[in-house]
C-alpha cells in the first residue's frame, strides 16, 4: 500500500481559489447594482460560469484529473444545455409559424392561485 | 509515511478483495462519484429549465420578486458556503498529509459554516412564510403582481432541494468527523474525505447559480 502516493495539490491554488471566489462574489454584487439592460443576465451568469470554473478546476481536482470525471460532468452540462435549448425554442416561438386561436395555444394567458379557481 | 506511526494514530485501511490494489480502489469510488454528481446536474436542470420558463414568460414579475429578497443575507449565505468548501477542501488536503487533528477541526468549521447557511436560510424562510409569500394556493400576499406565487413556488423547491443537500452534507460531516476521530483517514486512505468533499462543493457549485439568478439578477 505503501506504493500508493496521492499527488497532493500545492496549497496555493487552494488559497487562490478561495480568494478568487470571494472576489467574484463582490464583483457579481457590485454589478447587480447597475442597470445594463438585455446584458443583465448574461454578465451575471458569465461571472457565475467563472465561480463554477474554479470550483471544479481546484477544489474539486478535476485540473489533475486524469479519470472521466471531466467528461462525465461536461456531458451532463451538454445535457442540460440541451433541454434549456429545445423547451425555449417551443416556449419563446410557439405560435409564431401557425397563427393560434386566440386564448387557445396561448402559453403566456394569466395564471391564477389555484384556489381562486372555481374547480377548487 | 512511516508504519509506525500508522499503528500507533491510525487504523491501517485494508482494500477490498475485489480491487487489485488501493489506487484502483480510490480511482473507481471516483469516477462512480462522478457519474452521481452528473445525476445531480440533471436532477437539478430541471427546476433550472422551470425557472427560465417562468422568467421569460413573466420579466416583470420576476424583478418585483427580486426585491422581496434580501441580497445582503443572500450574499453572506454565499460567502458562507465558499468558506466551507474552502475548509472542507483543507480538511481533505490535512488527511492527505497525516494530519488528524487539523482534518477534524477543518470539518468542525465546515459542519459550523452548513449551520450558519441553514439558520440564515430559515431566517429568510420565516419571514417570506410571515408575509404569505408562498407557492400556489398557500400564497396569500396583498397587493402584488398576481403571478407573484410562481416565483415563489420556483424559489421553495430550488432553495429547498439545495437546503435539503445541504442537510445531508451536515449528516455525512459528522459521519466523517466519528470516522476522522477514530483514525481511519491518512495518506493512504482518505476516500470517503475526498467522496464527500466532491459532494460538497457542487452543493456550493448550485447555489454560486441560485444566488445571482434568485437574488440578484431583476
Amino acid at each position: 500500500m505503501s506504493d500508493n502516493h496521492h499527488f497532493i495539490p500545492p496549497l496555493k491554488y487552494y488559497i487562490g481559489t478561495f480568494i478568487a471566489l470571494l472576489i467574484l462574489t463582490a464583483v457579481t454584487v457590485w454589478v447587480a447594482q447597475f442597470d445594463l439592460g438585455p446584458l443583465n443576465e448574461p454578465v451575471a451568469l458569465a461571472i457565475a460560469s467563472l465561480k463554477a470554473g474554479l470550483v471544479l478546476g481546484f477544489f474539486m481536482g478535476l485540473h489533475w484529473d486524469k479519470g472521466p470525471g471531466k467528461l462525465f460532468f461536461v456531458s451532463s452540462v451538454v445535457a442540460m444545455l440541451i433541454f434549456i435549448l429545445f423547451t425555449m425554442t417551443d416556449i419563446a416561438f410557439r405560435g409564431d409559424t401557425d397563427a393560434m386561436e386566440s386564448g387557445y395555444h396561448t402559453i403566456n394567458s394569466p395564471v391564477k392561485v389555484i384556489k381562486s379557481l372555481p374547480s377548487h | 509515511m512511516s508504519n509506525q506511526l500508522v499503528s500507533q494514530e491510525f487504523i491501517p485501511h485494508e482494500v477490498a478483495h475485489h480491487f487489485d490494489d488501493a489506487h484502483q480502489e480510490f480511482e473507481s469510488a471516483k469516477i462512480g462519484m462522478w457519474a452521481f454528481l452528473a445525476q445531480e446536474v440533471l436532477f437539478f436542470s430541471g427546476l433550472f429549465v422551470a425557472y427560465i420558463v417562468f422568467r421569460y414568460l413573466y420579466p416583470d414579475m420576476f424583478v418585483e420578486a427580486n426585491h422581496h429578497l434580501s441580497w445582503q443575507l443572500g450574499t453572506i449565505n454565499t460567502v458562507i458556503l465558499i468558506m466551507s468548501s474552502f475548509t472542507m477542501v483543507m480538511s481533505v488536503r490535512s488527511a492527505q498529509l497525516s494530519q488528524k487533528k487539523a482534518t477534524f477541526n477543518y470539518l468542525v468549521a465546515t459542519l459550523v459554516f452548513a449551520g450558519c447557511f441553514m439558520v440564515i436560510k430559515g431566517i429568510e424562510y420565516s419571514s417570506k412564510i410571515q408575509h404569505g409569500l408562498l407557492p400556489a394556493k398557500w400564497f396569500s400576499a396583498e397587493g402584488v403582481s398576481e403571478t407573484l406565487h410562481l416565483f415563489y413556488g420556483i424559489y421553495f423547491m430550488l432553495t429547498g432541494v439545495h437546503g435539503l443537500h445541504v442537510l445531508v452534507g451536515m449528516g455525512l460531516i459528522i459521519w466523517l468527523m466519528i470516522r476522522t476521530k477514530r483514525g481511519e483517514f491518512y495518506a493512504d486512505y482518505y476516500t470517503p474525505l475526498e467522496m464527500v468533499g466532491l459532494y460538497w462543493h457542487l452543493v456550493d457549485l448550485i447555489w454560486i447559480f441560485l444566488f445571482p439568478l434568485l437574488y440578484l439578477v431583476g
